[in-house]
């Protein structure tokens, strides 16, 4: 018996446990009971809402209270709840009636025995928070929370437990006792500050701005409502800051001014910075806070940007320094070597030019400051003693080599010589060319400005006005990387930002607009690559697409009701119902009214087909700014295939008709990886479109199309470029048009001087270097000087044209356009004048006349010096043509009528020469070029004319001009070819 | 001094300027078109903004907004003007180079300094006349362009005739006024050549 006692008291215990487990449940239970009494005069509330939140359900995820029972005090203010015993709880009481409002009581109860409460609740007055506080830095939507302080102490009240907090943070009054969230409670008859403070995204980062309300320190009346604008609290700060930061800026402009700078652009644009401001203190002083921060805004915006150009401007500057004393001392010694031959002569001059052209900088350009005398005194000396070592080494180190041609580089020095000598001795004629091209680079330096900026940029996306008076919003194009993320095979979301659906709350609260329609689309996704990127099913078909929309707004707006062909359109208040175009219907095989399975990304519904669509008027559909409503799906352009994975293009397509499935709104905000695309809106008439729309891409930075009578304008804040002084193209082409004619005539005088050069060996391409050469020193000498000149400029232009707007160009940029600029000037000059010029070559003309001895019966005979070997003869025929047609276009001659021929083993070219450009008289000759074999095997050239000696003498130059042309081909191709040999070898 | 008799008198009348002048032209076209092409540009620009300006006015005297020329495009103006001034020196100094036996052998033969003053200045005001003419045209084809987006192209139709015609004549007189005055240097100098060294010269 013994060996089962303790078998009988196990038993005996498991028995009573288990006959204790339904009384365990009752005990588990304590009462909590309550009193609710005013706090002043001690009676009962009646009617005071008692909220028990629990953290029971949630305490294995989290510490987040849950509503759990709900009851209203008695007539004797008296309340009593079951609640089981050891957890936690929080209780909270409110009483809210029109006339008579209560701080909400918040208590933490923790359920071990019965709890008897006395809750006294203070008598509250309102204060209806208005506006938002909003922040000039950003064009996020802040949120915003209310604390109530203690006016004496600055620390935050508590009702019973809980702090006194309203507002969008959680766990505050406005979330547990479910008031208005522009609404705070606060205890009449104390004084009491109120702590907002605004969560506001700046760039990437969320950041915490604080400010305190003190118009209630000095108590507010039981029931007194008080209505505070934020943005009247917010707006002063923000004021001052941005007028701080302009009469700093100013500050900084005036200084940089009495540095040198010529800032008149920069002063334009802060006047408008400061006019901004002074709109938007005006603004503010009439309560009409939206507008005045918009206008604050946007002098932000403006702000920011000038501010950023006014010290890239000076950080240029000082850089710009070193290339401009590199360019003026290059200068400097061409002037010196154009003065004298001897070596110590041409340095003295130089480096007296060099200094004198340097003092005028150091005295003219603002960002020698900048770098210290005494850095541009090492880099101007440096540069110096280079060039002179240069200029001394470099010569010797030329040589003609030993036999052959002599290569371009070794002829520089004796070219430059000869330049120099020509400009020597027709100084005049190129100090006028000269003086041209600094007036040129002057104006050019002085008179034009092409500037960049940030600000709001509104253009007329259509001049066709609709009957659907609108605005319509969309994100800005996102930046490249994140477009571009889809297709270098990241997962991003192609096409534009999805809009939040906090927007649409802020758009209905704040613009209360009279229609506002939400667009829901899926985003083009890469993480599903069967079947080429679909976002979902419809049964077994794939689906490209899905599209949402707010039925009864978008049938006003886009007249989207109109596409239903079949069955009926969606409403706005029924979900899970769907409408689908006529192909895809008949793809999936289904009837009106069928229930079908709907899959988009990673979540399924059973929707019901309820209309059809009109395919074709469903692609043709358009919003407002032009864009089809359809949604877009990513496509593949081109795919190479490769050893490993292929390599494919990919890009954005919108989807067919057939791809897309329509629903509303509520079903769409069940689905996955479908976002708000755009939102229209239609706006009271009272509301001015176009200022709406800019006021929106200010202070919020969206892209906004506003669609009025007198067209579709968009606006959004981007980057734009200013260019002023285009006309200064003119000056140039004058001043090309001068080198030209100094160079034909150079060339026309120099003719004698040519043919030397050349019986002593120089060829065309060197001769025309001379020539060109000639050119690039007036450009180099006429850039260097212009751009002093142009610097010059800003120091006087106060004195001529007080409010001329200009960027100053002391950027290292500008100093290499200034000398862009007259190089381009003078070499296209100098390549026109040459390619004018009748030929280069005299050396391998010859003079030479068609006299009488070449006249056989009524034509004259000229014979080509060219021979032309059997294999070479198709080539040589082909390149006769060639230039014979291109003569056909000449300027001052020209070939007509050109006719080929082969003959008797012959060829025969037939043409008429006539010559109407510079002669007095126009000559005229019919002409036959007869390529015929001699008695070896070479092919000769041979010009048959008909007409006077003048004629036959032009339509000789030219043919030999063309022969010429050829035996320079010839031996380039030989070279070619000795040059292949040798690789062979 | 024994006065020449008149039948000794050189006769070099305007008439005979101008042929020659023509004649010179005619035989150095390119050159010649190149510079009239110059001063037609700036001339052109020059009219281009002037006439734009009246346009402007008529806009705003019928009822249109009030517009105005920036006038950093003025000084641009007068930059062409005188870079193409400069141009019609340098050729007209080219052309005294190029004839400096030309104009000997017109010494040798009784002209006088006079003479061949008269004849570089006329032939450098037919080149004015032509490039004001030409830069008249383009100037205005020019402004409509530009203003006629603004103000709609039939505002030269509203621009008073009587206007557009003293503009005409100002910008030729001023063609010419500007060509002249390039050419008096280099005219001087060709007038002032001794002329046994003139002849003596070669190119």
């Amino acid at each position: 018996m013994k060996r089962y006692r303790a078998l009988y008291l196990s038993l005996f215990l498991l028995m009573l446990l288990a006959s204790s487990m339904p009384f365990s449940n009752a005990l588990n239970y304590v009462s909590v009971t309550g009193e609710v009494m005013d706090f002043d005069t001690g009676e009962p509330i009646e009617g005071a809402l008692v909220e028990v939140y629990s953290q029971r359900y949630w305490r294995r995820y989290s510490s987040r209270w849950e509503p759990f029972q709900t009851i209203k005090t008695d007539s004797e203010g008296v309340f009593s709840l079951k609640i089981e015993s050891g957890e936690n709880y929080r209780i909270i009481v409110s009483y809210f009636d029109g006339d008579q409002n209560y701080v909400p009581y918040g208590k933490y109860v923790r359920s071990d025995f019965d709890e008897s409460l006395i809750v006294s609740l203070m008598k509250a007055a309102s204060i209806k928070i208005r506006g938002r506080a909003y922040f000039i830095e950003t064009s996020s939507i802040p949120s915003n929370t209310y604390k109530v302080l203690n006016a004496t102490s600055e620390t935050i009240l508590k009702s019973g437990d809980l702090s006194l907090t309203y507002g969008s943070q959680t766990e505050s009054f406005t979330e547990l006792v479910n008031i208005q969230g522009d609404t705070v409670l606060v205890p009449s008859d104390s004084r009491i500050l109120i702590e907002v403070i605004s969560n506001v995204k700046i760039g990437e980062k969320t950041s915490q701005r604080t400010m305190i309300l003190d118009d209630f320190s000095g108590g507010l009346e039981p029931g007194q409502y008080v209505d505070v604008d934020l943005r009247s609290k917010v707006l002063p700060e923000s004021l001052l800051s941005v007028r701080n930061d302009s009469e700093n800026l100013r500050g900084v402009i005036n200084e940089k001014e009495e540095e040198g700078f010529y800032l008149a652009v920069e002063r334009h644009r802060l006047s408008e910075l400061e006019r901004l401001i002074q709109e938007a203190e005006t603004l503010h002083d009439i309560e009409s806070y939206e507008s005045s921060f918009t206008k604050l805004r946007e002098a932000y915006i403006l702000y920011k940007d000038l501010n950023g150009i006014v010290h890239g401007i000076v950080g240029d500057a000082a850089r710009s320094t070193y290339i401009l004393v590199v360019f003026i001392t290059v200068s400097s010694f061409i002037l010196g070597s154009i003065m004298h031959d001897s070596n110590l002569l041409k340095i003295m001059y130089s480096l007296l030019f060099d200094f004198i052209l340097l003092s005028l900088l150091r005295f003219l350009h603002p960002g020698i400051p900048l770098i210290g005398t005494l850095d541009f005194i090492l880099v101007s000396l440096s540069s110096f003693l280079f060039l002179s070592t240069l200029s001394l080494i470099i010569p010797r180190l030329m040589s003609a080599g030993g036999g052959g041609e002599v290569s371009i580089i070794n002829m520089i020095i004796p070219i430059l010589s000869i330049a120099k000598r020509s400009l020597r001795r027709r100084w005049i004629r190129f100090g006028l060319t000269i003086f041209s091209v600094i007036m040129l680079v002057g104006s050019f330096i002085s008179l034009t400005s092409f500037s960049t900026g940030y600000g709001l940029n509104v253009k007329k996306a259509s001049s066709q006005g609709t009957d659907n008076f609108g605005v319509l919003i969309r994100t800005p194009n996102p930046p490249p990387e994140k477009a571009a993320a889809p297709f270098s095979g990241g997962n991003g979301a192609a096409g534009s930002v999805p809009l939040g659906t906090e927007l649409v709350n802020w758009l209905a609260e704040d613009i209360q607009p009279i229609l506002l329609a939400p667009k829901y689309s899926t985003q083009p996704q890469r993480q599903y690559r069967e079947e080429y990127n679909p976002v979902g099913r419809l049964g077994n078909t794939n689906l490209f697409g899905v599209l949402g929309i707010l039925p009864t707004v978008e049938s006003s707006l886009t007249g989207f009701d109109s596409l239903v062909i079949e069955g009926s359109y969606l409403t706005d208040e029924d979900s899970n119902e769907i409408l689908i175009g006529r192909e895809l219907l008949s793809t999936i095989d289904a009837q009106l009214g069928d229930a079908i399975n709907l899959r988009c990304f990673d979540t399924n519904l059973k929707v019901k087909i309820i209309g059809v669509l009109d395919d074709e008027a469903f692609s043709q559909l358009r919003d407002l700014d032009g864009d089809p409503i359809i949604p877009q799906k990513i496509i593949e352009y081109e795919r190479i295939e490769m050893d490993g994975p292929d390599f494919v293009t990919e890009g954005l397509a919108y989807c067919e008709p057939h791809e897309v499935v329509v629903i509303n709104h509520k079903t769409a905000e069940s689905l996955s990886g479908i976002w708000i695309n755009r939102i229209s809106l239609t706006l009271p008439e009272s509301i001015n479109l176009l200022e709406f729309s800019q006021r929106l891409a200010i202070n919020r930075g969206f892209r906004v199309w506003a669609s009025t009578k007198d067209g579709v304008f968009l606006s959004q804040l981007a980057g734009y470029f200013e260019g002023k002084g285009l006309p200064v193209i003119i000056p140039w082409i004058i001043v090309m048009l001068n080198v030209v004619i100094t160079m034909l005539n150079s060339y026309y005088e120099r003719s004698r001087e040519i043919m030397i050069y050349s019986s002593i060996g120089m060829n065309p391409r060197q001769i025309s270097t001379i020539f060109l050469g000639e050119a690039g020193v007036v450009g180099l000498v006429g850039g260097s000087l212009g751009y002093i000149v142009g610097l010059a400029a800003y120091k006087f232009i106060y004195l001529v044209t007080p409010s001329l707007q200009v960027e100053q160009k002391v950027s290292a940029a500008w100093s290499l356009a200034a000398i862009g600029i007259s190089l381009t000037a003078v070499l296209v000059g100098g390549v026109v004048a040459l390619l004018n010029s009748t030929n280069i070559t005299p050396s391998l003309i010859r003079r030479w006349r068609a006299n009488k001895a070449e006249r056989r019966t009524d034509s004259f005979v000229i014979e080509l010096p060219i021979e032309v070997l059997e294999e070479e003869l198709v080539e040589y025929i082909s390149f006769l043509e060639e230039e014979l047609n291109k003569s056909s276009k000449g300027f001052n001659f020209t070939t007509k009528m050109i006719k080929k021929r082969e003959e008797d083993g012959k060829w025969i070219f037939e043409f008429v020469y006539s010559n109407t450009g510079t002669s007095i008289s126009t000559v005229y000759t019919k002409n036959r070029l007869i390529i015929e074999k001699n008695d070896g095997d070479h092919y000769l050239t041979r010009l048959e004319c008909v007409g006077d000696e003048n004629g036959a003498q032009a339509a000789g130059s030219l043919i030999r001009k063309i022969g010429l042309g050829w035996s320079l081909s010839r031996s380039d191709r030989s070279k070619t070819s000795i040059i292949q040999d040798a690789g062979d070898l | 001094m024994r006065s020449i008799p008149p039948e000794h008198k050189v006769v070099f009348t305007l008439m005979d300027a101008i042929r020659l002048g023509i004649g010179y032209i005619r035989r150095r076209i390119q050159r010649t078109a190149i510079n009239i092409a110059s001063v037609a540009l700036a001339i052109s620009f020059f009219t281009s903004l002037v006439i734009t300006d009246l346009f402007y006015q008529t806009f705003s005297r019928i009822g249109g907004t009030s517009l105005q020329v920036d006038v950093y495009q003025f000084w641009l103006v007068v930059v062409a003007l005188i870079v193409s001034i400069v141009g019609i020196t340098n050729a007209m100094l080219i052309s005294v180079y190029e004839r400096y036996q030309e104009i000997g052998t017109m010494k040798c033969i009784g002209a006088l300094d006079k003479h061949i003053l008269m004849l570089f200045l006329i032939e450098s005001a037919i080149q004015g006349v032509s490039g004001g003419v030409l830069g008249y045209i383009l100037g205005v084809l020019t402004a409509l362009v530009s203003a006629g987006f603004t103000t709609g192209f039939d505002i030269i139709l509203k621009t008073p005739a009587g206007q557009l015609l003293a503009y005409f004549v100002g910008t030729t007189l001023l063609s010419i006024f500007l060509s002249v005055g390039a050419s008096l240097y280099p005219a001087w100098r060709a007038s002032r050549l001794n002329p046994v060294e003139a002849l003596r010269y070669e190119l």
